[in-house]
């Protein structure tokens, strides 16, 4: 334990002593001598071979969300993608796209170099049309395939870590609290609560990313653009649609301040401190005016409109291209898989308020190919489990426990059902298997639980070394009320 | 990897005209701008074009239409600073459906905004 506390002030000191020299609001990116980020790197001498289905997926299959597989829909943002990977001069990546069935305008890619694109992506695009241009689309897509290509992806399970580690200080207390104790005064807590959440900000707690791979990836993704004959200046209107959401988020956060406890939130990200006047609260506060002070969006945007007009100034004016767009944008295809979505929302509200009654026809509504997806299963799984229907719910399960793009929720309620059942053996190959696949350790506290119900002795004891190992506080209060329960 | 090189001409905020869609500043002391046929038509000096109104955007080509003292004329949008705006995407309504990772920073992972799914 005190090893892993060690260790975590470690990374703690490192990454707030590597942000110390940050005084100010980040510099403006712009090209040194106005050549193309593009023929300055050393592109990747290979990638990933062929994986399995869930280790491509990792870790987006971590929500229940899961994806929807439509190549009708899918096919066309693959192509622009197949485009911009023409013009790549190195070892071309094999990277496929998948959609995601949530309301969040945004897009991502996985360690393994999947691209997920959300259905509230598509939804924007779709309701606004001067952004209708496969070009604009095509920043999107050249942005996630430019973290592939600058080897983000591989450091993306560091940044999992820093992100885990810096989030778990935030929510616990134990790592903000030994620093702050090693400072050793008012001052020390002030520079917690202010570089800290500007380390935090920038490198761990950002979502994934850090803002320097953002910018990073934004330049490249011109550079691809330029490369394939897009129009350039398409990419400002996605950053234009950031800055708002951004810009609505802080003016949220800081209408919160006033009335509830002290938040901070961004992108998915929210933290609340427990107790205003602590150190969680000055933390919290610290982050709500670190990114009201520097908008990532702003600056972001800024840096992409100074990079075209630098390095790509002589360019020709070109056309758009906004037929495809337009065409595939208003397809039955794209307008039905948009209609679904919205009934999964409205299913997965449903089932939030466990109003199953409401749940179980809109489901019924929807169509292949969602009614095939994870998400469609687990919501059915959960309407069936809820509603007495126990037999028809396990056989759902049965089968979505052993799907290709199986998501985390439905792995472990498959996990926690065959501990109940009594079917030890199988229960802790199928959850360490898992727990493996996903790289998520949220099955070791039902592992515990299966190990002792089942008077495993051994295992009960590699369980619980592998939970004080891990120094996750959050983890090991899950593995101790694990080892408290009744088996 | 990049410092700041260029010079950024901005319209102070006082000046900047309520309401309506403005250039406010540039990256450079001039700007190449374009005839309404996509010719060129030479470089302006950022300081005639800082404050003009844009009038619209030319729908095959993206670029900015600007009304300057010469005549509208057409600039790239990359070339300016303007006060356009985009409409923020819809508001996510975060639902919570079962178990989350309690694994993952926060319950989010990979920037999915469905982190707050089961979280």
């Amino acid at each position: 334990m005190a090893a892993s506390a060690m260790g975590k002030r470690l990374v703690l000191s490192s990454v707030l002593c590597a942000t110390m020299a940050l005084g100010t609001c980040p510099v403006d990116a712009v090209a040194k001598d106005n050549t193309p980020l593009i023929t300055r790197i050393q592109p990747r001498t290979s990638y990933p071979g062929s994986m399995a289905l869930q280790d491509l997926l990792r870790p987006a299959s971590t929500h229940p969300t899961g994806i929807i597989i439509d190549p009708q829909v899918s096919n066309y943002p693959q192509s622009i993608i197949d485009r911009l990977l023409t013009h790549w001069d190195g070892v071309k990546p094999k990277v496929q796209v998948f959609l995601v069935p949530t309301e969040d305008f945004t897009s991502d890619v996985s360690e393994a170099g999947a691209i997920f694109i959300n259905a509230g992506l598509i939804q924007y695009f779709h309701d606004n049309r001067d952004i209708q241009s496969e070009d604009a689309l095509a920043f999107v897509l050249a942005h996630e395939l430019s973290h592939v290509l600058l080897g983000h992806t591989v450091a993306q399970q560091r940044n999992t870590n820093i992100k885990n580690y810096a989030s778990a200080a935030v929510k616990w207390g134990t790592l903000i609290g030994g620093a702050v104790s090693h400072a050793g005064s008012v001052a020390g807590e002030a520079l917690v609560s202010n570089m800290g959440a500007k380390a935090l900000a920038d490198t761990a707690l950002f979502p994934s990313w850090s803002r320097g791979q953002e910018t990073e990836a934004d330049t490249l993704a011109i550079d691809l653009m330029a490369r394939s004959g897009y129009v350039l200046d398409e990419a400002l209107k996605v950053e234009r649609v950031l800055v708002a959401e951004e810009k609505r988020d802080a003016e949220k956060n800081a209408r919160a301040k006033k009335t509830g406890p002290q938040k901070f939130q961004i992108d998915s990200v929210t933290l609340t401190a427990s107790k205003p006047d602590d150190l969680d609260g000055r933390l919290v506060s610290g982050l709500n005016t670190l990114t009201q002070r520097h908008p990532h969006a702003e600056a972001r945007l800024k840096a992409v409109s100074q990079y075209i007009d630098h390095v790509y100034a002589d360019q020709d004016i070109i056309a758009l291209h906004t037929r495809p767009m337009v065409t595939w944008i208003n397809s039955a295809a794209v307008t039905s898989f948009l209609n679904q979505m919205n009934l999964l929302q409205s299913a997965a509200e449903a089932v939030g308020n466990n109003n199953w009654s409401a749940a179980r026809p809109t489901l019924a509504k929807i169509g292949f190919p969602t009614n095939q997806s994870a998400y469609w299963t687990w919501l059915h799984y959960m309407v069936e489990a809820h509603t007495g229907k126990t037999l028809d719910a396990l056989q759902i399960l049965i089968k979505a426990a052993n799907r290709p793009d199986v998501t985390l929720p439905i792995a472990l309620e498959w996990g926690k059902l065959l501990t109940q059942l009594g079917k030890a053996d199988a229960a802790e190959k199928y959850m360490a298997d898992e727990q493996n696949k996903f790289n998520d350790r949220s099955f070791l506290p039902i592992r515990l639980l299966n190990a002792r119900k089942s008077k495993n002795g051994v295992m009960n004891v590699k369980l619980e070394a592998q939970c004080e190992a891990i120094g996750d506080d959050g983890i090991e209060q899950q593995c101790i009320a694990a080892q408290k329960q009744t088996p | 990897m990049y410092l700041v090189t260029g010079c950024i001409l901005a319209l102070p905020l006082s000046a900047q005209a309520a309401g309506g869609k403005q250039i406010t500043g540039t990256f450079a002391e001039t700007v190449p701008v374009y005839g309404l046929d996509h010719k060129r038509l030479g470089q302006f000096p950022a300081a005639e074009l800082i404050g003009d109104p844009i009038v619209g955007q030319d729908a095959g080509t993206g670029l900015l239409k600007v009304r300057t003292d010469k005549g509208v004329v057409l600039v790239k949008p990359a070339a300016v600073q303007t006060n356009i705006t985009s409409a923020p995407p819809a508001e996510t309504a975060c639902v919570k459906i079962g178990p989350g990772s309690i694994d993952q920073a926060g319950g989010i992972s990979n920037n999915l905004g469905s982190g707050c799914h089961g979280s």
